[in-house]
């Protein structure tokens, strides 16, 4: 049986979905804030993923961000969207045998040069391991941001709609008393 | 994959039914939270206004008794602009037992749905939202309970 130790620190916050062999698990958080788990298993090589989403690219987006839009009485009780929309893109493949650690930790995002949003590498690894990666990156999800730009407009009509709608009842209530 | 082929990162529907459930357990938990906090400060206002009145009144009868002559003229005056319903504190009492009374079953309602919700919420469920979910119910029931005792 072999066993891999991961420790992830500075998670990014948000939709983060940490998969290893395809399977979500469980991670203790100690007392440094980094999370921390031990996977077992009888393959050679574990292949880990992390993702973090953004909901805007979601199925049925729209219904989904006008329903929580008017349920968050126009969005005041709502959860903020990144309006950066940066997601992450982590996919490693590790050859364990053994009892093997694996340390990620996180990097934060950097502003492309060019101007075209954030990229750079997502995670730093430490790992006495061989080990390939698919996926390593941060990168400004472009399909999220048109979309948050269409809710804001979305949004703001809806504010004024809502501040005319309730002039005119005020207006009506005036006239009729 | 070259960083500038990257467009989007499509969610698989799976993990955004659960995204959703997460965020709707969120939503609901932060408006059970806000009216929560207007229903049990309203109630405590209406609970603890009805003490001081109560206060008011004792001290008001132990100085009437001490002096004898106020009896008839002080003392009416005074009950009425304290507990009078077109006394001053009436308008005031009127109205947060008003808001009692309508913002308990939301705040209950809502945080109901945001604690069956978190339940169901297994990828980013979250402790606190259990937690003050099951103390916002907690809280709110005892305030129905005060408040159709009290025959509001």
């Amino acid at each position: 049986m072999n066993e891999l130790s991961i420790t992830m620190r500075g998670v990014p916050s948000g939709y983060v979905d940490i998969t290893v062999d395809g399977a979500p698990v469980e991670f203790k958080k100690n007392e440094f804030g980094s999370f921390i788990t031990s996977y077992s298993t009888e393959k050679d090589e574990v292949e880990i993923s992390v993702r973090k989403y953004n909901i805007l690219c979601g199925p049925l987006w729209l219904l989904f961000s006008l329903l929580f839009f008017v349920i968050s009485f126009f969005g005041i009780f709502d959860c903020r969207n990144d309006k950066l929309c940066i997601v992450c893109d982590v996919k490693l493949r590790v050859k364990v045998s053994g009892q093997k650690k694996l340390m990620l930790s996180f990097n934060s995002p950097m502003p492309k040069s060019d101007g075209s949003g954030f990229g750079g590498e997502a995670v730093k690894l430490e790992t006495d391991c061989e080990y390939d990666t698919d996926a390593n990156e941060y990168f400004t999800d472009t399909v999220a941001k048109k979309r948050f730009k269409i809710m804001r407009l979305i949004k703001i009509l809806f504010w004024v709609a809502a501040v005319v709608i309730t002039a005119l009842c005020v207006y009506m209530y005036v006239i009729n008393h | 994959m070259p960083q500038e082929s990257r467009k989007t990162l499509n969610i698989p529907p799976l993990y955004a039914k659960d995204m959703y459930i997460s965020r709707a357990s969120r939503v609901f938990f932060h408006i059970a939270l806000a009216v929560a906090i207007v229903s049990i400060l309203s109630a405590l206002a209406t609970v603890l206004g009805f003490f001081l009145i109560l206060v008011a009144w004792v001290i008001a009868i132990f100085l009437i008794l001490l002096t004898f002559g106020a009896i008839i003229f002080a003392a009416p005056g005074f009950f009425d602009m304290l507990s009078g319903s077109d006394g001053v504190l009436g308008g005031m009492f009127s109205f947060v037992g008003w808001l009692w009374k309508y913002t308990a079953p939301v705040a209950l309602g809502c945080a109901v749905a945001a604690l069956v919700l978190a339940i169901f919420d297994k990828r980013w469920r979250s402790k606190a939202i259990i937690v003050v979910s099951g103390l916002i119910i907690v809280a709110e029931i005892v305030v129905i309970a005060v408040s159709v005792g009290a025959g509001r």
